[in-house]
């Protein structure tokens, strides 16, 4: 496989952005990634865009954008359509099929609805009676922070985990989102104004739980060939690439977790040559923090600490933008907000920013001796399903 | 058409215990109850009653949504068979006045009900 680089960016304003058109909120965007890169855009060859709810808008961007003729693919896999896009692209150029490829993802949640993505299918035949997944899916009267607050109350009760560490992973995403203008949540928050906020699904309050947010991003990918033929100044290279899948089916319980989290991120490590300790003091990462019990848990499915142990990583300052493994500098899902298919993205789109310390992060920067080394993460759930997906970036084409 | 359907004519229910098979090549529950077994596809089954006696995994209590619905409470129960040797998860709604009655650990009973599943405290 020949090697790929991610050579710009370009990220939407991320809120309630109801009176855009999807072609309003995708063209300067992808416009941006394009200025990012310093690249002619007769140079893009294809382009994959994550959405679950904008049908054919990749068509109407591409043609705003005078990109309309080159192949185009929708990809739809729930809150990982974005970064499963981005994997297709690296695929396409990885493979040899292409050498330059634009990444792109956009929602409007008022056009997405969950409980339609797995419809006439066994979510709508058996949800009600289907083991374990239905809490995740809607059924029993369950659905998405339902399903992670029994996974919180599990998780306390097995480990000791105690509420104040859920909060305080909200506490760090908003003092990271303070310094992200493009955050839908900017506003500080305190241990204490989490824990007393609105209640959801206990133990889950409303900051412990993502909003439905829409934006968009992009991403442009080239190929190690090219990068050296046009010049290209600080790409930074992806060196692992996994994806994983399951069936509901009791792993989120036992233990607390998501077992094919664990397994994604073994699977991109191993492709990078790396191991989950790496990251520490030489590396950083952007997290699906859809909810604050789901970026503990991914610590521990990370192998980043031991099962029960995420807590400790929260309340100690390791994961904070200063400490000894950076997660969610951009602030997250919980801060940024989650439109579905332009989330990993944005995602990806931090790690550029951060690696290269473009302006646009500056007052949120990791420090230099993190920038070795970098992750990004999604868990989607389409219908019934889990889909994970992980990539692992270097400064370095060489890690 | 009617040779790809593979939901036996079965009830979900046989009086409060869920009617599942179990494959007798790898062991594997399934419920609702299919012709086939997902693991290692083998249609050799076996009939197997689970419940209705469980017990808490894990709960939580809707306060929120829309101004019309009902705050209630409801989590995961592990129901085990009669010889307590096999044993599945189930979600569903806990029926029950007092909510600070349930908690991890419990025992409840799943009640006969054919559309949902909905569990009491066994000492309430």
């Amino acid at each position: 496989m020949r090697n790929v680089a991610v050579i710009g960016a370009g990220v939407s304003q991320f809120g309630r952005l109801d009176k855009l058109l999807y072609q309003e909120i995708g063209r300067p965007t992808v416009n941006d990634a394009i200025e990012n890169a310093e690249l002619d855009r007769k140079l893009i060859q294809s382009c994959y865009y994550g959405t679950c709810g904008g049908v054919g808008v990749g068509h109407e961007i591409m043609d705003e954008t005078g990109l309309i003729g080159i192949p185009i693919t929708r990809v739809v896999n729930a809150c990982s359509s974005g970064s499963n896009a981005f994997r297709l692209a690296y695929m396409d150029i990885a493979s040899g099929m292409s050498d330059c490829v634009i990444a792109m993802g956009i929602e409007k949640m008022k056009n997405v609805s969950m409980l339609v993505v797995g419809a006439g299918t066994r979510f709508q035949i058996e949800a009600k009676a289907y083991n374990f997944g239905s809490p995740f899916a809607g059924g029993a009267g369950g659905d998405m922070p339902s399903g992670f607050a029994l996974m919180a109350r599990a998780h306390m009760k097995k480990f000791g985990t105690k509420i104040e560490d859920l909060a305080n992973i909200v506490v760090k995403s908003r003092k990271n989102a303070s310094h992200n203008p493009k955050a839908e949540f900017q506003e500080p928050m305190t241990t204490d104004d989490v824990i007393n906020d609105v209640m959801i699904n206990d133990p889950l309050t409303r900051s412990q739980c993502c909003p439905r947010t829409d934006g968009a991003a992009a991403v442009i990918l080239m190929s190690e060939d090219w990068v050296k033929k046009y010049k290209i100044d600080s790409p930074i290279w992806v060196k692992g690439s996994a994806m994983g899948s399951h069936l509901g089916g009791g792993d989120p319980l036992y233990p607390p977790g998501i077992s094919t989290d664990a397994d994604t991120s073994r699977k991109a490590f191993k492709m990078a040559g790396v191991e989950p300790e790496d990251f520490y003091n030489r590396g950083f990462g952007e997290c699906h923090d859809c909810f604050s019990i789901s970026e503990l848990v991914h610590y521990e499915d990370f192998g980043f600490c031991r099962k029960g142990e995420g807590g400790k990583l929260i309340n100690d300052g390791v994961v904070e933008i200063d400490g000894d493994l950076p997660i969610n500098p951009s602030g997250g899902l919980l801060s940024c907000g989650h439109p579905l298919g332009a989330t990993g993205i944005r995602q990806i789109s931090e790690i550029l920013f951060q690696m290269r310390k473009d302006k646009e992060v500056s007052k949120r920067q990791v420090p230099d001796e993190h920038l070795d080394l970098a992750f990004t993460h999604t868990l989607g759930q389409p219908g019934l399903g889990f889909t994970n997906v992980m990539h692992v970036f270097s400064r370095d084409i060489k890690i | 058409m009617d040779s790809l359907i593979t939901r036996p004519k079965v009830p979900r229910l046989i009086g409060s215990k869920l009617n599942a098979v179990q494959c007798n090549n790898c062991g594997n529950i399934r419920f609702p109850a299919r012709t086939y077994c997902k693991k290692c596809q083998s249609t050799d089954l076996s009939s197997i009653l689970i419940g209705p006696i469980g017990e808490i995994v894990t709960y939580t209590t809707t306060y929120k949504k829309t101004p019309g619905d009902k705050q209630q409470i409801f989590g995961i129960v592990q129901l085990y068979s009669e010889d307590g040797k096999s044993s599945i998860g189930l979600s569903g709604v806990f029926k029950t006045d007092n909510f600070e009655k349930v908690q991890i650990g419990k025992k409840v009973e799943l009640l006969p009900n054919e559309r949902n599943n909905i569990f009491k405290l066994v000492e309430e």
